[in-house]
């Protein structure tokens, strides 16, 4: 009788003991994984692997939610929340446009890494973390998008030879547009350096402030990129002249210099530099201007599908540039991104854990922890991605 | 008098022509086996009764056929018992087993020389000289040869084995021998020269390297195509070209040429001989220094592009980075405040030595900025691996004065 009433007091004292740790690992786990700030300027180094919170206000301007993966717009769209973990890379980049000022040329930075640790992301806490500090900003969300779409172009009234893209173009200035809200007052306050005369028809005048352009670019698709070209100038000058900091960020930056599918009238495929909105994002790696940074993320999907990894194993910033646009974009400082330290990858876990992002009961044992950390090889995606199936 | 067997049969036999005298016969016979006269020799033998004169005269009437000819008969085989009889024959107790092995005779045989050989015997001194296979002086157990399919038998043993003696053996070449050899000449040589060691000394007197292999056969034929390949080795700073004639025939040369150690290798098997193979190979080095030697019309179309190794000299990087540190000289000499003054650590380090209209070669001549240049060509000018990017990042901050972040960069995934 007493063995009995001995061995059940110990069951459930076990089992008392078993749900105590579950309920204080979980308030532990909220506690230890989120950053000291949700400033995405305040971060520091102690920082590394832990969450902050991106306010929806920011996210709507900068039309994160449409840029977003398909899969981290439905963990975004799920868990009702926009968590980013602050990692090294973003922490390096940070300290590299903390040295942009209107004294020093514009920096270029070259994000790259293996596929899935946090490129475009990284870019996308870059481009949060400038709108926060005021700056404009110009994302650029996939160049693979019109060199490899088979939208309408026309051909450059501008520069004989080019190739205009309208929709791209379009879509551009009033992604730019967007993101640049709280600054639209100060960008009016820009004045054009001359007329533009888009056609026949269409001008700027001089001394019209720089949104006309955007406008002008948003309202007549066919005069977009001649728009975008003359907006690039204009932003330049402007930074130049310390009236704003100018971040440019652009995604899958390598492609810019490479191959498109676009058509030529001889029906061969024109190489990328051929089209105009190519050369006028190129003009931001030029340091002929200050008081701003060019940030490209260089990756792989511009010869294979980014995941192949037994097809183009090298990762490598000038591998992926080729030797046009190294020589371009020199001298740039390459920041790598990296899988997930054990830190990081524990973070994650105890938030996929506390948000119910694992749902299954062997995802959430500890057995299970140590197969999802190291079946996904501790590559970021590889694991949400694991964690989302489980 | 002719003696018969009373045996008793169901079966009657007809009287035939030559069988006269079996009417004569209380008996009849078995079968009509009976008739057969090795069937009546063996009852007979089972009886041992003599029966040869029986024999003789059933011999003769058998002898002469109807038409009275004789019959001559086919011989099939000897007339002697066949094993299989014998066997039986032995079984049964009828006939003693004969003494086939003969114990004194094997006596007198002498066992074969190499079963009595000690292990630790001279060998040299049982096989000095060259000599064809002797199996009862070769103290191994080899076989060799084949036998016929499914007879799953091993190959044949070394006694009297023709494979083994037609074939080269080197018996007589043993490390013993050649000990032997080697200590009888010793008193006649002199040391190998200290500095034929190594090749530092007679490299530059005998820069060419001719190799070529010669291949031992235990088989049918002592001939292998492969001993016609020849291969010619040659530092090309040995051949003492001037840049551009050097450059000329590293390009020529082309996969032949090996950039790690300044090796030049011509290997040639197109020919049916070696002679002929290294007489080719010598004429297609003779043929790249000549031609290399040559300049074209066409080679004034050289442009930087067509370089084999990119120098940072002339580079639009160049040009960018020092734009880059003339633009932050400028600024920082301009900038009066100590704010700027205060932001010194984020500034190019070179800035601070040069002027803004400093000349090309003056800012090259800055440590920083060498370095950055010698990183940079190592970069470009190598096969790009992770680790040579993050150098070249490092390389890239130092020159822009901008730090990277405290603390260790973890590169590879947790192992624990």
């Amino acid at each position: 009788m007493n063995a009995a009433r001995r061995s059940t007091a110990l069951l459930i004292g076990a089992s008392r003991t078993r749900f105590a740790s579950l309920r204080t690992c979980s308030t532990q786990t909220l506690r230890t994984y989120r950053a000291s700030t949700n400033d995405p300027g305040d971060l520091a180094i102690s920082d590394v692997g832990k969450f902050y919170e991106v306010a929806p206000e920011a996210l709507d301007h900068l039309q994160f939610k449409r840029n977003l993966t398909k899969e981290q717009r439905k963990q975004y769209d799920t868990l009702g929340e926009y968590l980013w973990m602050c990692r090294r890379p973003y922490l390096e980049a940070v300290n590299c446009l903390q040295a942009v000022r209107p004294s020093f040329p514009s920096l270029n930075v070259v994000l790259w890494g293996k596929f899935g640790t946090g490129k475009s992301m990284t870019l996308f806490q870059l481009t949060h973390y400038a709108y926060s500090q005021g700056w404009v900003v110009l994302h650029v969300h996939n160049v693979l998008k019109w060199t490899r779409g088979r939208d309408e172009i026309a051909m450059s009234a501008y520069k004989p030879g080019r190739i205009d893209t309208p929709i791209a173009a379009q879509a551009l200035l009033s992604e730019f547009k967007s993101m640049n809200t709280p600054n639209w007052s100060k960008l009016s306050e820009c004045k054009t350096e001359r007329a533009y005369e888009w056609s026949k028809v269409e001008t700027t005048a001089k001394g019209s402030p720089i949104t006309d352009i955007v406008d002008m670019g948003i309202t007549t698709p066919h005069l977009a990129t001649d728009c975008f070209g003359a907006l690039v100038e204009e932003l330049k000058r402007h930074a130049s002249d310390s009236k704003f900091k100018l971040l440019v960020t652009i995604d899958h930056g390598n492609s810019i210099f490479h191959s498109t599918k676009v058509k030529r009238a001889d029906a061969t495929y024109a190489p990328a530099m051929d089209l105009s909105i190519n050369q006028q994002l190129v003009k931001f790696a030029h340091n002929d201007w200050s008081n701003g940074a060019c940030v490209l993320v260089v990756d792989k999907k511009e010869f294979y599908p980014s995941h192949d990894l037994l097809v183009v194993p090298v990762d490598t910033p000038l591998e992926l540039l080729g030797e046009k646009g190294f020589e371009v974009l020199d001298p740039f400082i390459p920041i790598e991104t990296t899988l997930y330290s054990m830190d990081e990858a524990e973070a994650a876990y105890s938030y996929y854990y506390d948000k119910r992002w694992i749902t299954s009961d062997k995802g959430r044992s500890s057995d299970g922890k140590k197969e999802l950390l190291y079946i996904s090889a501790f590559n970021p995606y590889m694991f949400e991605r694991m964690c989302a199936i489980v | 008098m002719l003696r018969r067997a009373a045996v008793k049969s169901s079966c009657v036999l007809a009287p035939t022509k030559g069988r006269q005298l079996d009417a004569l016969l209380p008996v009849t016979f078995v079968s009509s086996r009976g008739d057969s006269s090795l069937a009546e020799k063996v009852i007979r033998w089972g009886t041992k009764e003599d029966f040869s004169e029986y024999d003789e005269e059933k011999r003769k009437e058998l002898e002469v056929d109807e038409q009275g000819e004789p019959f001559r008969q086919l011989f099939v085989k000897p007339n002697r018992l066949l094993p299989t009889a014998m066997r039986l024959l032995e079984k049964t107790g009828v006939e003693e087993k004969k003494r086939t092995h003969i114990v004194i005779d094997s006596l007198a045989r002498r066992t074969p020389r190499c079963d009595e050989m000690p292990t630790d015997q001279d060998w040299p001194s049982v096989w000095p000289m060259a000599a064809s296979f002797k199996a009862a002086a070769v103290p191994l157990p080899i076989r060799m040869g084949w036998q016929k399919k499914f007879s799953n038998r091993p190959p044949p043993d070394k006694i009297a084995n023709l494979e083994l003696v037609k074939i080269p053996n080197f018996l007589h070449l043993t490390p013993k021998h050649i000990e032997r050899q080697c200590a009888a000449i010793k008193k006649f040589c002199t040391k190998w020269p200290e500095e034929l060691k190594t090749s530092t000394y007679w490299q530059p007197y005998l820069p060419l390297t001719t190799s070529y292999s010669d291949y031992v056969h235990a088989g049918t034929s002592l001939r292998d195509m492969r001993s016609r390949i020849v291969t010619l080795q040659i530092k090309v700073s040995d051949l003492k070209l001037d840049e551009h004639a050097n450059d000329k025939l590293i390009r020529l040369a082309g996969h032949r040429y090996d950039e790690t150690n300044d090796i030049l290798t011509i290997v040639t098997d197109r020919c049916y001989t070696r002679q002929q193979n290294r007489d080719y190979a010598v004429y297609l080095l003779t043929a790249l220094y000549r031609e290399s030697k040559k300049v074209e019309q066409w080679e004034s179309l050289r442009s930087r592009d067509d370089e084999r190794r990119v120098s940072f000299k002339g580079s639009h990087s160049e040009t960018a980075t020092y734009d880059v540190l003339r633009k932050a000289a400028a600024a920082l000499a301009q900038s009066s405040d100590g704010a700027e003054k205060a932001k010194l650590d984020t500034v190019p380090p070179s800035a601070k030595d040069i002027s803004p209209d400093a000349e090309v070669d003056a800012i090259a001549k800055h440590p920083v900025v060498e370095r950055h240049s010698k990183a940079w060509e190592k970069y470009r000018n190598k096969p790009e691996t992770v680790e040579d990017a993050r150098e070249y990042g490092r390389s890239v901050r130092d020159l822009l004065g901008i730090p990277a972040l405290q603390g260790e960069q973890r590169h590879s995934p947790p192992s624990s």
